[in-house]
């Protein structure tokens, strides 16, 4: 029973991606063509990685770049702020965790406006500030979110013997509280950088060609000048653009996990 | 070094209102001694020895280290825990948990900048005093309570601190393992010859470990002295309650005066004090009284007729060398503890009360 559903969820989940794996092997790429004129092919791939006209390798790249800096920036400047929330006595700090949250709930398309005008007063259209900037700002509650309710779990007691044992409270965050937290730092890099990785919007706006553009934007205009779809192009595009996500999970797994299940301070 | 706190005072603000903690505290820790808080939970013993780290700020008094003014909430000092040169153990050990055990004893050698062959010479001394040399590789989630337990001793005694503070560092072993941890904490501090403030909720732990034992209750402090002082003479219920690990037997008792002799009367018996106690009990300024006597000073004697009060075993507990038999007295229970072990249980007994040893308090 148990495994019935199992195969279920999983085949509703992994059919998309199935679709695209197939879809994007396909040397003749229609949709609802029968089965049977199905033929292998890398063409599509190599056309992707290779063709500079697509300019894929460069949204990857961007992707990366904007992405990364974008997650990193924003979890260290979260985890500041979550240490000072969960540890100090601030009047008002609650508000703060609700006005982030407010904030975060904001429909994109409201401030994507003014946005605009500010990049551009600021002469950063089409530049990778255009995109870290307002990525860093997006993925900023969700940290703060989790962080604030991480650390609020390490006791209280590991502070006051860093503090004892000669720590600044700055020596506190990055000697004690992040490397403990490490596990809970790290899913959240991962959770900001693939939150950044997937945005469409502020990416199509602030974006002109591929210098700055990321990888969703280019694969949803990579149709031709005459309006065909290459679905081959698209669907290989889309599976190269899901490895890296694929390799950092990979790599932080362990550790996230090796973290979780480490004893904290009692046994 | 010695430690000196004057008219120490700390409140909490919280949503339900203010907490003061700790209620104008004046002591002084004299140089190498070991000085025990004790006290109930919630009676502000953390929360000093909080303030004497520097964890928390004072909300008036001051706090010297010798002549060193630390806190003084008038001329506006505050000092961190790291000028202060304080050595903190917590009862959860607080090691940190992504830090190897010879890394634990060395962050504190760490953050001061030592040199990485200081470091290592002293981690290993300190390791060696509290038999861990061998554990310096393991992370502190291998380790067992009480092997964790000294290595938050070592990290403590590592950078030889001003003065050694410890929150019921015990509490959270065994009580075999606790009995001999408390032996070695007192050797330890002995020869390392460290101002000590030991904060204990167990009364066993202050007798045993303290040259001196400071009482505190909802934030003010009871009575001082040494362990024996407080036990003998107590100055109020609260400090005779503490102590003792059979408690003590508290009555309500009238104070009658004869021609020149003094009667007390104890649940409808009438006893005769003693000339040297006289004097004490006269002080009173009401004839109502409270009487204490402790269990040991009670002698239960097996023939009832020819005592001033008589009894029936209710329960007994066998306690290894001596029992303790709890004796129905009219309504009232008396404890008393007997080094013979042939008693029965609805055996009807005298009961004589050791009139030298008793404590009398006036009662509220």
């Amino acid at each position: 029973m148990i495994a019935a559903g199992v195969v279920l969820m999983l085949s509703f989940c992994l059919a998309p991606f199935f679709f695209m794996i197939v879809t994007s092997l396909s040397k003749n790429p229609e949709f609802l063509s029968p089965a049977a004129d199905y033929q292998f092919t890398l063409q599509n791939y190599s056309s992707v990685i290779f063709k500079e006209s697509l300019h894929f390798i460069d949204y990857l790249r961007n992707s990366i770049i904007v992405s990364g800096v974008a997650a990193v920036a924003g979890v260290l400047t979260a985890s500041i702020a979550a240490f000072a929330i969960a540890r100090f006595e601030l009047p008002g700090k609650m508000l703060v965790l609700f006005f982030a949250l407010a904030v975060s709930m904001f429909p994109q398309i409201s401030i994507v406006g003014y946005l605009f005008k500010f990049m551009t007063w600021m002469g950063w259209i089409n530049s990778y500030f255009a995109l870290i900037f307002p990525y860093v700002a997006w993925v900023l509650p969700l940290s703060l979110w989790i962080l604030t309710s991480y650390f609020s779990q390490i006791p209280k007691e590991l502070d006051r013997a860093a503090y004892v044992d000669g720590c600044s409270r700055l020596k506190v965050l990055t000697r004690v509280i992040m490397p403990v937290a490490m596990p809970a730092i790290l899913s959240t890099v991962l959770l900001a950088f693939i939150f950044a990785f997937n945005e469409f919007m502020f990416a199509l706006i602030l974006t002109s060609d591929h210098h700055a553009r990321t990888v969703p934007v280019g694969i949803a205009l990579f149709q031709g000048l005459h309006g065909e779809i290459p679905w081959g192009d698209i669907m290989a595009a889309s599976a190269v653009t899901t490895l890296p996500v694929v390799i950092l999970t990979i790599i932080f797994q362990r550790r996230i996990i090796a973290g979780l299940t480490r004893g904290a301070v009692k046994g | 070094m010695r430690l000196e706190l004057v008219n120490l005072s700390k409140k909490f603000r919280s949503m339900r209102g203010e907490v003061e903690a700790v209620k104008n505290i004046s002591l002084t820790v004299e140089e190498k001694e070991f000085f025990v808080l004790l006290g109930p939970s919630g009676c502000g013993k953390s929360t000093l020895l909080n303030l004497v780290a520097g964890l928390e700020r004072p909300t008036s008094g001051e706090i010297r280290f010798d002549s060193d003014l630390v806190a003084a909430t008038g001329r506006k000092i505050f000092r961190s825990p790291k000028e202060r040169n304080v050595a903190m153990v917590f009862q959860n050990y607080a090691l940190y948990p992504h830090l190897k055990v010879y890394d634990n004893i060395a962050f504190p050698l760490k953050i001061e900048k030592w040199d990485k062959s200081e470091i290592e010479n002293a981690v290993k001394k300190a390791a060696d005093i509290l038999g861990i040399a061998g554990l310096l590789n393991d992370k502190p989630s291998e380790l067992s309570g009480g092997q964790r337990q000294r290595v938050a001793i070592a990290r403590a005694i590592v950078r030889e601190p001003n003065i050694f503070l410890l929150d019921e560092p015990l509490s959270n072993l065994d009580a075999q393992l606790r009995m001999s941890m408390r032996t070695e904490l007192k050797n330890l501090q002995r020869r390392l010859e460290i101002t000590t403030l030991y904060v204990t909720h167990d009364q066993t732990e202050a007798m045993t470990l303290g040259d001196r034992v400071a009482i505190l209750k909802e934030g003010e402090i009871e009575q001082i002295g040494t362990p024996l002082e407080l036990y003998d003479k107590p100055r109020n219920i609260f400090v005779a309650r503490f102590l003792g690990s059979s408690p003590i037997n508290i009555f309500d008792a009238e104070i009658t005066a004869e021609e020149d002799k003094i009667f007390i009367r104890i649940a409808g018996n009438r006893i005769e004090l003693p000339h040297n106690r006289m004097e004490e009990v006269r002080g009173f300024k009401a004839d109502k009284v409270i009487f204490g006597i402790r269990p040991e000073d009670v002698e239960p004697q097996s023939d009832a007729e020819g005592s001033p009060v008589a009894g029936e075993i209710q329960d007994i507990e066998l306690l290894g060398r001596e029992t303790l038999l709890h004796i129905s007295v009219d309504d009232n229970t008396v404890r008393a503890l007997s080094e013979s072990s042939k008693w029965e249980i609805g055996q009807a007994v005298g009961i004589k009360f050791v009139m030298e040893k008793a404590h009398f308090f006036e009662s509220e």
